[in-house]
């Protein structure tokens, strides 16, 4: 699942991972997308950080609060430079994160790793 | 003979005595007066690091009395952190005048989270010079010290707006890189038209950087004063609908409503009121995610053409009505953030109009949304 409030960004990163044969859900927000992991449960979640409602950190934790969906695998997109975005992740514990603006092959080969 | 000049040379003595004196009185005082004026705040210390003075501008940036506080040591005065790790400095074994004095130094500066009153926190910066008597005897420090909580304010914004200003742009970024991998992908095996459609999101995105770019560029040029107006006759009504025909379509949540009448004309350089009008449509939009009216309006007042943009949005705290218009400033939505920006808009707005010789403020409307007004001289 790709949660991106971007819809550029979301739409070129979905059409690259279903070239890569993955199948993608969509959210516009961390909000929609905690609707969205309760009743189709994604194997792993691509998170950006900025988005309106309800950003990546406030979705990341509200997820790892949830016994029966803690255990998916979340990737965060953070825009490289913002380091207290990086501190913020690390000191979450966020599983993965990358930096943008991102390389897709990158991403695909760090969900490939991941669901391995 | 010396009996006879006695009462003269004494007279003598006794006035260049009090000559003397009134000149140390005055040199006193007017020290007394540039200390006690002087922005810095500044304490002497004795050589066991018991306050002995604090000037009025000490007492404003600590919130301390001078008689509360002379007398005490130091460190039992002030609750300092270090604020880089946090820790507390103002204790005996990590005060940082010891410290300073354990090694010889003459002189030592440092930079402190003061706690001052209930939650007040200030920024301060003391700059320390030792007294001392022969080569290592200390005898007592003068400590002058520096509020800089508002420079340290604009760091805290300046970073803000560089991790704002850097999502900003790689958002396109991104966006433009996966496009473009996608039809570098080994297996892409895409029909004509979609990879024309494709191109065109490419495109899109790389607009929107170049736009972004634009703005701060243009920010800085505006910044620096170098605004160069080409002024022309303009129709308010022709060019305000010309703008709103780009957004046809496209916002299904908003309406639009123009009140203006259609013979209303100002002296203006047509890009740059274009820009001002389109930056206060697209604020309207941007910051009434619910969708609602937007009303755009003008009319002729004395000398002066009057237009404005009004929302049915969030409004504007009260507090910011007058921040929005600086470089960088927008209002925090840490808990709604809704909308991204880097805070350039108004500013550069608000240039524009002054340039022309007009006036730009916000107010907030009863109920709810805001509306911005400016005027042009005509
Ligand atoms: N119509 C509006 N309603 C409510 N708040 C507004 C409105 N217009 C502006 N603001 C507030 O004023 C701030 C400054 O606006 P400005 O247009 O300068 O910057 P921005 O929209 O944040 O970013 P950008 O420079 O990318 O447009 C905004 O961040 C927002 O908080
Ligand atoms: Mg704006």
């Amino acid at each position: 699942m790709i949660v991106e409030d971007d819809e550029s960004v979301r739409k070129s990163l979905k059409m690259y991972l279903e070239l890569e044969g993955f199948k993608v859900m969509e959210a516009l927000n961390g909000r929609e997308a905690m609707d969205k992991v309760m009743t189709s449960r994604p194997d792993i979640i691509v998170t950006d950080i900025m988005m309106p409602e309800m950003d990546g950190f406030q979705f990341y934790l509200l997820l790892k609060d949830q016994p029966e969906i803690r255990d998916i695998p979340v990737i965060v997109l953070t825009a490289k430079g913002s380091t207290d975005d990086i501190r913020c992740a690390s000191l979450m514990g966020v599983d993965e994160y990358i930096t943008k603006p991102l390389d897709p092959e990158n991403l695909v080969s760090k969900i490939k790793e991941m669901l391995a | 003979m010396c009996a006879g000049r006695a009462p003269s040379a004494f007279k003598n003595m006794n006035e260049k005595i009090m000559d003397l004196y009134s000149q140390v009185v005055k040199e006193r005082d007017t020290k007394e007066a540039v200390l006690r004026n002087m922005a810095e705040g500044v304490m002497s210390l004795d050589e066991n690091l018991v306050i002995t003075s604090f000037n009025e501008a000490a007492e404003k940036i600590t919130g301390w009395k001078a008689k509360e506080v002379v007398g005490k040591k130091c460190h039992d005065v002030f609750t300092g952190f270090d604020n880089e790790s946090g820790l507390m400095v103002c204790t005996p074994a990590a005060c940082f005048l010891y410290n300073a004095m354990k090694k010889g130094e003459n002189s030592c500066k440092y930079f402190l989270r003061l706690r001052a009153g209930e939650k007040n926190e200030r920024f301060v910066e003391f700059n320390c010079r030792f007294l001392k008597n022969g080569a290592s005897k200390y005898t007592g420090a003068v400590i002058v010290f520096r509020d800089m909580s508002a420079v340290k304010e604009l760091e805290d914004l300046r970073s803000e707006l560089i991790s704002t200003v850097s999502h900003e742009l790689k958002t396109p970024l991104t966006s433009i890189k996966s496009y473009l991998q996608l039809l570098l992908h080994p297996k892409a095996d895409f029909e004509m038209e979609k990879v024309k459609e494709i191109l065109k999101s490419v495109s899109n995105a790389a607009d929107r950087l170049d736009r972004c770019i634009g703005d701060l560029l243009y920010a800085s040029r505006v910044k620096s004063n170098q605004l160069v107006l080409n002024l022309k006759h303009l129709n308010i009504a022709a060019l305000v609908n010309n703008i709103l025909d780009s957004y046809k379509g496209k916002t299904p949540k908003h309406r639009f409503t123009v009140k203006i009448s259609e013979n209303l004309e100002i002296m203006a350089d047509r890009e740059q009121m274009e820009y001002v009008v389109s930056h206060l449509i697209s604020n309207a939009l941007k910051y009434s995610p619910d969708g609602g009216e937007i009303l755009i309006g003008a009319k002729k007042t004395d000398g002066h053409a009057e237009i404005f943009v009004q929302d049915q949005g969030v409004g504007i705290p009260a507090k910011h009505l007058k921040k929005i218009f600086d470089l960088f400033h927008r209002v925090d939505m840490s808990n709604a953030r809704f909308a991204y920006g880097s805070g350039v808009g108004l500013f550069i707005v608000k240039k524009i109009v002054e340039t022309h010789g007009g006036k730009i403020w916000a107010e907030n409307i009863e109920g709810n949304g805001s509306r911005f007004i400016f005027t042009i001289p005509s």
